[in-house]
């Protein structure tokens, strides 16, 4: 015969013995014993029976022994024994609530770990998902890099291109009012003046697009010698004083005899140039102001200041955008290509200076240019795309 | 009268360096690309070559460079350069021109230029 084995039999009739047990020990220790003995069986009876049952029986081991519990107060009221019982399965209540918790805990602990798990996975596949999203990104980069590339070398060739024919207009034009090829009414010469400026506007829209285009690509090199500031200011103040005194400005000085500097000489000029033609095209009554100092701290400071429209605060951001022209009246009035002042700060920028504006609508601005005196090798070479 | 080799692949330019020329009193040989440059200056050897930097088959710094290079051809050389092009500044003069000119060509300032170089 096979030897008894108590795990052998389901958990659910273990616990039924279980119970059938304690409840016939305690009917019998309520005839045969005295109250403190019954406190003793109690404990022996209940506390170890119950205490495993509720291991066993996780959340329906509340329910049995709150059924327990409330069992045990009945009988204590029925038998008419002293209410201070009472406090004895109330106690082991607790007790085996407090087993449950820890059981529970337990468990909560085991679930928990599993839900780490699970988690792990989860960021594990996370963190593929951004691996792949990042090569996606790279990919794309790649893409726009040469997307952009592709952009600077259409530019700069259309420029070539563009220039080619816009060279025999300007010049042929030149050659019809200079009246070689023959004499011009003033009509013919007055339409052929006209022709003129526009090809040069034309011109000019396409030189700045090319050098755009050209240090986008990052294919612009600051020739570098060293040469005096002043004279240079000088003399781009004086190509523009018949402008100036068409329209009644003055222009007003305010320079020292002599500011030598290491940069690029066209492409300085280039920067003042704009600034003036700037300063000239948008004021209408008072004049220009040019400044022009050395700093202690290595740089050159040069300022151009009218007394033309201004531009408001909210506006000034938009300035140094391309394409951008305030008002959109003004417009019609004042040619400009709208890449003067981006291109301006692009050299600026790649020269490694900064230009600032302070300004007051209907008063009148500031620009002011900070640049190294010396400038260094290496800034030639520096992508300022970035 | 001065002779002046003009070098340029561009119809329309080549006319218009071409009547400025002859309408300020100068005579005109013409060539189409590098090779043809460098074939007329060795035959002719005129008093000014002007040379377009950007030629069809070999460039205009090039074209210099080979003209040097053969020794007896004494003629000025002054290149015609587009704009903005980095560094062309020096690349032609160390090719051997004695200048250059950029372009869009200006009639107003044009001849005043080349008769600097022809003085």
């Amino acid at each position: 015969m096979a030897s008894f084995n108590i795990f052998d039999i389901k958990r659910e009739y273990r616990l039924v013995i279980l119970f059938i047990l304690i409840f016939f020990c305690s009917i019998l220790s309520f005839y045969s014993y005295s109250v403190e003995e019954i406190k003793a069986l109690y404990v022996t009876f209940f506390f170890i029976p119950v205490a495993l049952a509720s291991v066993w029986w996780g959340y329906k081991g509340i329910i049995f022994s709150i059924i327990l519990g409330l069992y045990m107060v009945l009988i204590n009221i029925f038998m008419g024994l002293d209410y201070s019982l009472v406090l004895i399965p109330i106690r082991l209540f607790v007790f085996v609530l407090l087993t449950l918790l820890v059981s529970n805990a337990t468990e909560i602990l085991r679930k928990s770990e599993s839900n780490l798990i699970k988690t792990n996975v989860n960021l594990k596949g996370e963190s593929d998902r951004i691996k792949l999203r990042i090569s996606e990104i790279e990919n794309e980069n790649i893409r726009l890099e040469e997307a952009d590339r592709v952009k600077s070398i259409f530019l700069s060739s259309m420029s070539h291109e563009l220039r080619t024919p816009l060279n025999s207009i300007i010049g042929f034009t030149g050659i019809l009012l200079q009246g070689l090829a023959g004499e011009l009414n003033d009509e013919q010469k007055k339409q052929l003046t006209m022709v003129k400026k526009s090809s040069q506007h034309l011109l000019s829209l396409i030189n700045d697009l090319l050098d755009i285009s050209k240090i986008e690509a990052g294919k612009v090199e600051l020739n570098l010698e060293e040469f005096d500031l002043i004279a240079s200011i000088e003399e781009i103040l004086d190509s523009f004083s018949e402008i100036a005194k068409e329209k009644e400005l003055y222009i007003k000085k305010d320079l020292p005899t002599k500011i030598m500097i290491y940069n690029d000489n066209r492409r300085v000029k280039q920067i003042i140039i704009n600034l003036v033609s700037n300063a000239i095209k948008y004021t209408d009554r008072g004049g220009i102001n040019i400044s022009a100092k050395l700093l202690d701290n290595g740089t050159t400071e040069f300022s151009v200041s009218d007394t033309g429209i201004g531009i408001k605060e909210e506006n000034a951001f938009r300035l140094f955008e391309p394409f951008q022209q305030i008002d959109p009246n003004l417009t019609k009035k004042i040619e400009g290509s709208g890449l003067g002042l981006y291109l301006t700060k692009k050299l600026i920028l790649l020269m490694g200076g900064d230009i600032i504006l302070n300004s007051t609508f209907g008063k009148g601005s500031v620009f002011t240019v900070v640049l190294p005196t010396k400038i260094r090798e290496v800034q030639n070479e520096k992508n300022i795309n970035s | 009268m001065k002779k002046i080799l003009i070098v340029e692949d561009n119809e329309n330019n080549l006319y218009l360096i071409k009547f400025m020329l002859e309408r300020n009193n100068y005579s005109t040989i013409i060539a189409k690309t590098g090779e043809e440059g460098i074939k007329k200056a060795i035959e002719e050897n005129p008093d000014l070559i002007l040379m377009d930097v950007q030629l069809p088959d070999i460039n205009g710094i090039e074209a210099t460079k080979r003209i040097r290079s053969f020794g007896k051809v004494t003629s000025k050389i002054v290149a015609v350069t587009s704009y903005a092009m980095t560094g062309d500044k020096e690349k032609v003069l160390k090719a051997g021109c004695d200048g250059y000119i950029e372009k869009p060509i200006n009639p107003e300032t044009f001849i005043n230029e080349l008769k600097h170089y022809l003085s």
